[in-house]
């Protein structure tokens, strides 16, 4: 869906319960759009989540002042899949504590997250009005774990305060499963993997990470139609190999649905999901099997 | 969940009240142990005792600091400042620990591995300040340490530091140690009570270094590096010197007493050698070496530890009988090329891929010319020096044309020669006598001079730089064994036929033909050619890189090694006792942290050889060459867990501009490893 701020209508002040909680029952959702896709590359300021894993659901979210300086380039692409590497810009002199090196080779103060006052999450099986913690973190981490039904609508405002309210859609997914066994990287060998199809809402995303102690220059991510397989082929596995495998590798997979909001300080994305980490062994990394 | 919600579920399973010897008092508080004695918990929020600390430490990941024993730390700012001190082998890394035992359930979610590190490090309003104790054995120092790239305010790291020394028995020793540049600037924020200890400091205070690790038996001899001109080592001696010599004939292994650089030239031998090569303070006169003085003995090297003990010479025998080195192979010399080359064109990557592009042109250009030629295609990252190779047709056609192969085949067939160490120096001396006194013959000399001429008008000076086909074979690096000479077409004090006899000759050195029979390799298969660039002698700063982090044990903490220094003062066999800027650089890292091992002893102390921005620089020329030779020298389905890194020769100079200097890569080759 498009953008939308909110109209003073939908803030609620002074209607907190008891335990200082907003009321999460009586908020009156705006009327729901499509969901659609997510944020451009380096444009994200936001990213809410709501989501079932494996052993429980939750809701978690921040938006930050301003957009963290990262440099994402494509450099590799086969099929459904792409390499993407992560490069660190460079100031001269080195930044200090609390701030981080901009796309010019300055240093600014690392963004800070800031309240967007209530958000509150429609759609799911216990509606949620979530406050900003100390550190304008949201979370719900005491929710159901059948969070939310296969095809349901799911809506999640934010009030605005620091920052203005959005409001963002998704669409219930339904769980994913990953039939037994592990997965498993190794050169000169196409990568194999399946899952329990549906037939939606939502698409798959894959993500695989070997090197560099998760700070990895290069990720493969995989975004694909929920057909229950897909085969990345040998030279792709090849060339995410070439970047290096160093530290613990690392693949999750994810249904899920994508939308997003422009605010003034950039694009705030909301994921509705189901995400598994995967068993997942690179042959060749040092600490595979594990531990290091 | 919160950590006293996992106490009341029994989570916190093998933790006890009371246990064991008591620890230390610190501010009146009597510490005891909590961890029971043989369990294996997931973590603890005390550490009461050294028991405790044992029971959750492993090596750290980066032993650049050997002897150390380090505990994971995290604190969750969400839950109130609890605090973890994790069992660091089972959970390596603290992702690992937090995803496991502190997301959901009442707390926040704990993202995925790359969310999680790109924030945890950085982010001011981050959820955990994570951390670690290291205990280092040598100086006897516990130290709270910060990842090199943290980007923690100094608020921060006193607030981590207060709450883990009052959660530890050792809380009134504990010390804050910077592990970087950037960390040190922020430390010097924190306030008073917050004692610091540097990494120069911890050097101080210990006594071994690890070199090339491995194991080996020999015979223990001490011997001066001065008298090792006169006094011949064999390779059945493990040796102890009371400093690090320049050079060193073959043994079974070696202890200095002095600390020496990885890429110092002696271990650089003992990496081709494949021998054990450590330093320890004191070593000359340890009672414990001194014990063993004149006894067989079997020597171990560690990352972390080093062992030495008495053993018999037929265990030694028996060893060395199932360790022999295999003899080494190197290719064929390819006689057939004959054409001076510009670099550019020395391998065919386009139409043979860079493996089979390099295995084609190491025959008639030799190691050096051959990686070089890969190195200048790599593009604009990576800045080189213009160059051309004479291939190794020149050589042979000089040795055979003068009959000099036939004193060369004598020589490898001389009983006399293979017996007796003496023999041998005084026979190759000849040998190289006569090839220095041979002309070389007008045709070679003028194809040279014109080549020269052509390419480089205006520089008359260059240097003949040696590429033989016995050099950069992945375990056997060659480096330094062969000798660059400078010659100029104009100038008859450096006559041009003079630079290309001497460096041909240098195949036939005591330490190369030592270093040769060693390794099993056919000394009458072996021929020079040369790579030929313009020759500077006032560059800015000249040094080594290797493109890996030498000290990370687990893997798991990429980065550059790098030993550079000012001027031309080498940084692999420097003469007056010089130190040079050693450290490692976390190039993929935001902020590209250092972390320093030893600051160069010809700069001032709050100055650094290299600039920011020429460091920069040359990490990116580090990570080109090594995304591009990876394709010949990575891992393979075969070999999928080969060790895989460049060994990179770089400078930085002006090259008679007078503009501000700048970097030039003058050679790449692939690096052996430490032996681990």
């Amino acid at each position: 869906m498009t953008a939308r701020a909110l109209l003073a209508l939908f803030v609620l002040p002074g209607c907190g319960q008891d335990d200082g909680k907003p009321p999460a029952d009586d908020f009156e959702f705006p009327e729901p759009g499509d969901w659609g896709e997510g944020c451009a590359d380096g444009t994200r300021v936001g990213s809410f989540e709501v989501g079932h894993h494996e052993i429980y659901a939750a809701v978690t979210g921040y938006v930050q002042e301003a957009i963290v300086p990262t440099i994402a380039e494509e450099v590799g692409a086969e099929g459904d899949c792409v390499l993407v590497r992560r490069d660190n810009p460079f100031c001269d002199p080195a930044c200090l504590a609390g701030q981080v090196c901009d796309l010019d080779g300055t240093c600014i103060p690392y963004p800070a997250k800031r309240s967007v006052g209530v958000v509150h999450v429609g759609g799911v099986a216990v509606p949620v009005a979530a406050m900003p913690d100390a550190s304008n973190d949201y979370y719900a981490t005491d929710v159901p774990h059948d969070f939310f039904l296969p095809g349901a609508t799911i809506q999640v405002v934010a009030v605005g305060d620091e920052i203005e309210g959005f409001a963002l859609d998704g669409a219930g997914v339904p769980f994913l499963q990953i039939p037994g066994g592990s997965w498993s990287l190794a050169p000169a060998t196409p990568l194999e993997v399946s899952w329990t199809s549906s037939d939606g809402p939502g698409t798959i995303l894959l993500s695989f990470n070997v090197d560099q102690h998760g700070n990895t220059p290069v990720t493969m991510y995989c975004e694909v139609e929920d057909s229950g397989t897909l085969t990345v082929p040998a030279s792709l596995v090849d060339q995410l190999l070439s970047f290096g495998r160093s530290g613990v590798s690392s693949a999750t997979i994810a249904r899920r649905t994508v939308d997003a909001a422009e605010i003034a300080q950039g694009c705030v994305e909301l994921v509705v999901l189901s995400r598994v980490r995967v068993d997942f062994v690179c042959e060749g990394c040092p600490c595979d099997p594990g531990p290091c | 969940m919160t950590r006293q919600a996992l106490a009341k579920l029994g989570l916190l399973a093998g933790l006890a009240l009371s246990c064991g010897e008591p620890g230390p008092h610190q501010d009146g508080r009597s510490w005891e142990c909590v961890v029971s004695p043989g369990a294996d918990p997931d973590y603890a929020s005390e550490v009461g005792c050294l028991a405790d600390f044992d029971a959750l430490a492993s090596d750290p990941l980066v032993a650049n600091i050997p002897g150390a024993q380090s505990v994971k730390t995290e604190i969750d700012q969400r839950d109130g400042d609890a605090l973890y001190f994790q069992n660091s082998t089972r959970y390596a890394i603290h992702w690992d620990f937090a995803s496991a035992h502190l997301s959901g359930n009442g707390l926040p979610i704990v993202p995925d591995w790359g969310s999680f590190n790109t924030t945890e490090y950085y982010s001011p309003d981050r959820r955990f300040l994570l951390g670690a104790v290291t205990y280092y054995e040598g100086p006897d120092v516990f130290a709270y340490e910060v990842a090199p790239y943290d980007t923690a305010t100094a608020d921060m790291i006193a607030k981590a530091f207060r709450i883990v020394s009052r959660n530890a028995y050792f809380g009134n020793a504990l010390k804050f140690h910077p592990t970087s540049d950037a960390i040190e600037r922020v430390a010097a924020e924190l306030p008073p009570s917050i004692p610091i200890v540097t990494t120069d400091e911890l050097y101080a205070g210990i006594d071994y270094q690890p070199l090339n690790l491995g194991e080996s038996y020999g015979l223990l001899r001490f011997v001066s590096a001065e008298d090792l001109e006169t006094d011949y080592v064999g390779f059945r001696d493990i040796v102890v010197l009371d400093t690090v010599p320049f050079d060193i004939s073959v043994t079974a292994g070696l202890i200095t007493q002095d600390f020496q650089t990885p890429l110092s030239h002696v271990n650089v031998l003992s990496q081709n050698r494949g021998t054990p090569n450590m330093a320890l303070r004191g070593a000359f006169s340890d009672p414990a070496l001194r014990g063993l003085e004149g006894k067989w003995v079997r020597l171990v090297v560690e990352a972390q530890q080093w062992s030495i003990e008495e053993t018999t010479r037929a265990e030694a025998e028996a060893w060395w009988e199932d360790h022999r080195p295999e003899p080494l192979g190197i290719p064929a010399l390819d006689l057939t090329v004959t054409d001076l080359r510009d670099i550019e064109e020395v391998l065919d990557v386009e139409g043979l891929g860079l493996a089979e592009a390099l295995h084609v042109a190491i025959p008639a250009f030799g190691g050096k010319a051959s990686h070089l030629g890969g190195v200048v295609l790599i593009g604009d990252d990576v800045p080189h020096p213009e160059a051309f190779a004479v291939p190794v047709y020149y050589y042979r056609q000089f040795m055979e044309d003068n009959e000099l192969d036939v004193l060369v085949e004598a020589l490898v067939a001389s009983e006399a020669v293979q017996d007796d160490p003496a023999v041998r120096a005084s026979e190759l001396e000849a040998l190289r006598a006569a090839i220095e006194t041979t002309e070389v013959g007008d045709e070679f000399l003028t194809l040279l001079a014109d080549k020269i001429e052509q390419k480089w008008p205006d520089l008359p000076r260059v240097k003949l730089r040696s590429s033989t086909n016995s050099e950069d074979l992945g375990d056997f690096t060659g480096a330094g064994l062969y000798e660059s000479h400078a010659g100029d077409i104009d100038d008859p004090l450096y006559p041009l036929e003079d630079a290309v006899r001497k460096t041909w000759s240098s195949i036939w050195t005591f330490r190369a033909y030592e270093e040769r029979e060693y390794r099993g390799i056919d000394h009458t298969a072996v021929g020079m050619a040369m790579l030929v660039n313009p020759s500077f002698t006032d560059e800015e700063a000249n040094g080594v890189a290797v493109t890996a982090n030498l000290f990370d044990t687990g893997g798991l903490e990429p980065g550059f090694y790098v030993n550079v220094q000012r001027g031309e003062v080498s940084v692999v066999q420097p003469v007056g006792g010089e130190t040079s800027d050693e450290f490692i650089y976390y190039f993929y890292q935001p902020g590209q942290p250092l972390v320093f091992v030893s600051h160069s002893s010809l700069v001032p102390d709050d100055e650094t050889v290299l600039t920011r921005e020429d460091t920069y620089d040359l990490g990116t020329a580090l990570d080109a060459i090594h995304q591009y030779f990876l394709e010949a020298y990575g891992p393979t389905d075969e070999e999928p867990d080969r060790f895989y890194a460049m060994d990179v020769e770089f400078k930085f100079d002006d090259m008679g501009t007078g503009d501000a200097p700048s970097l030039w890569v003058k050679q790449a080759r692939p690096y052996p490893g430490r032996g681990d």
